[in-house]
């Protein structure tokens, strides 16, 4: 057999796994309200006619149709964009509850895009984000367990019912490309010792941003240094994580890199990381829901019998419900 | 028999769809040549500041260079670097955009230093009054809404690339609604001040950042209360 068959007779392997849908299920939920919120936030502001509709029906922005439903249906007029937005309200609340299955989640996907990307002036990262996970959750069944669906299938709302793995690999994969583009982005000198590690301190000084007056940081400026070179190192350095996923799916070949990652758990480390910067955004920063969808895919870091034990993690051993394989030693 | 061999290549399916997607998420979001031929707002003081800053710290490492060179550099090696991205962007660039599977991840990439915030003035009985100013509880006229995220990012960009549309359609929807809440003001005046942050001993020492008005809108407050409500 050669290298190349091998190498696709383990690709057919690890993509054809299924598990437990708890991990996927959870990342439903999160991204769920993070959808509402995104589209609940701007209604309750009264600020649908101002963002979303036409300058020529009450907007602030002349909005172009586009090509996608908008389009279809007749440009951003006052009242096709309360139709989408009253059916993406609808659907995302179904997604966070786990009721319609994939139909719900891909309208979800389809209103929402529709909605949050009508005015390009005001999309965020979040939107992104949603969208992403929400496709994501098309392909996957994000439904089988913890949901209303469940619940009305098997009269409990929790099921052993087994699903594709792959889409959470998709996730991972996905939050992983997040962080690292962006801090590959960050160009500015403020990141960087050249610039003192100033950037955290300057965003904080911008009122763009920020929650509430946030002078008193400059009393605290080299927490604010400390805090812009982790967060630096963090995006930057996240593809460790994915070269650790890959040395545990392959423990078997040994090595000494793969010894060594089999000694720890890297996701531990990282999560209580990209958890402390989330909830630092999330309570100094108004960006959304950035840090609530964010943090969802954090679920699907860790297999679904993974998530039903306490984080006291350590080396999963055996085929752990995150479809890694621990390397042969401790297999036993 | 058809059946039997579409189950066969199922997994094979699966494995090149999911190849696809990967690649298309990681050709997706690199940088776009665009933020760096037109996108970053070249002339704003952030960028043009940004640029000193790393002509000082080039001439120091040795490599002698100006903040002009630099932009031309950069400018010059995006424009050829737009063919070979849209290459290589082009065969997923429907998949994302339908999918949902957009990407771009651009945050924080140069935190503003230089940031403009929308104030808001009337004139009543011969004095112009302040109504809105940002993260303030005393004038806080519309604060709700310019609070939202969305109108903050919105309110960032002026800061950042200028639009001179959306900034006029903003600035008299927020005047429309002044002049109706404010019976009494003559006229309403909406501006954006921009200022430098200050370095953190100067905000120790208990400075104020001082800044200018740019793009000052006055509206006949009459005229805004006779304009039909939308």
């Amino acid at each position: 057999m050669s290298a190349l068959t091998r190498t696709w007779a383990s690709w057919v392997a690890a993509l054809g796994r299924r598990e437990a849908g708890t991990s996927l299920a959870c990342f439903r939920m999160g991204v769920g309200v993070a959808a509402l919120y995104s589209l609940l936030s701007v209604g309750l502001a009264g600020l649908l006619d101002v963002v979303w509709v036409d300058c020529s029906e009450g907007g602030y922005a002349c909005l172009q149709p586009g090509s996608g439903l908008v389009a279809w249906l007749g440009g951003p007029t006052r009242s096709v964009m309360h139709g989408l937005y009253g059916l993406a309200l609808a659907s995302t609340l179904a997604v966070a509850l786990g009721l319609g299955g994939r139909v719900s989640t891909f309208v979800a996907l389809q209103t929402y895009l529709a909605v949050a990307y009508a005015n390009p002036h005001v999309v965020g990262g979040y939107d992104l984000l949603i969208t992403n996970a929400l496709w994501l959750l098309v392909l996957g069944n994000g439904n089988a367990t913890l949901s209303l669906d469940a619940k009305l299938r098997t009269g409990r709302f929790v099921s052993a019912a087994q699903v594709a793995a792959w889409p959470r690999y998709l996730a991972v994969f996905q939050l992983l490309v997040v962080y690292t583009t962006t801090g590959l982005h960050k160009l500015s000198a403020d990141w960087l010792p050249a610039g003192d590690f100033a950037a955290l301190y300057h965003v904080f000084q911008d009122p763009t941003w920020r929650r509430f007056d946030m002078r008193w940081t400059a009393s605290v400026y080299p927490l604010t240094q400390l805090g812009t070179a982790v967060t630096w190192l963090f995006e930057v350095g996240a593809p460790v994580l994915l070269l650790w996923f890959y040395a545990r799916a392959t423990a078997e070949r040994g090595g000494r890199l793969r010894r060594a990652f089999a000694a720890r758990d890297l996701r531990v480390g990282f999560t209580a990381l990209g958890v402390c910067l989330h909830v630092g955004i999330l309570l100094t920063l108004d960006v959304g829901p950035f840090s609530l969808v964010a943090l969802s895919y954090y679920f699907c870091l860790w297999g679904p019998h993974e998530l039903s034990r306490p984080p006291g993690l350590g080396v999963v051993s055996g085929t752990s419900g995150s479809g890694i394989r621990a390397p042969a030693a401790e297999r036993g | 028999m058809l059946a039997r061999r579409m189950q066969a290549l199922g997994p094979h399916l699966r494995v090149l769809f999911v190849l696809f997607h990967v690649c298309g998420v990681v050709a997706m979001s690199l940088p776009a040549p665009a933020l760096f031929t037109h996108g970053m707002g070249w002339d704003t003081p952030n960028i043009q500041a940004e640029l000193r800053r790393w002509s000082e710290t080039l001439t120091r490492a040795g490599v002698t260079t100006t903040p002009a060179d630099i932009e031309a550099r950069v400018r010059r090696e995006a424009a050829r670097y737009a063919s070979a991205h849209a290459a290589f962007t082009a065969p997923f660039a429907g998949y994302t955009h339908w999918s949902g599977a957009r990407q771009g991840w651009i945050m924080f990439a140069v935190p503003q230093k230089h940031p403009g915030e929308l104030h808001v003035d009337v004139y009543e009985a011969g004095a112009w009054r302040p109504v809105y100013r940002p993260h303030s509880a005393e004038h806080d006229f519309w604060g709700r809404q310019l609070r939202n995220h969305r109108l903050r990012k919105q309110q960032g960009s002026f800061g950042r690339n200028f639009d001179r549309g959306t900034y006029d359609g903003l600035v008299r929807l927020i005047a429309r609604d002044a002049a109706r809440a404010f019976p009494d003001a003559t006229v309403v005046r909406v501006q954006l001040y921009r200022y430098a942050t200050l370095a953190p001993a100067a905000v120790r020492a208990g400075e104020t950042p001082e800044g200018h008005y740019l793009y000052s809108r006055g509206f006949v407050a009459a005229e805004l209360r006779e304009e039909p409500a939308p």
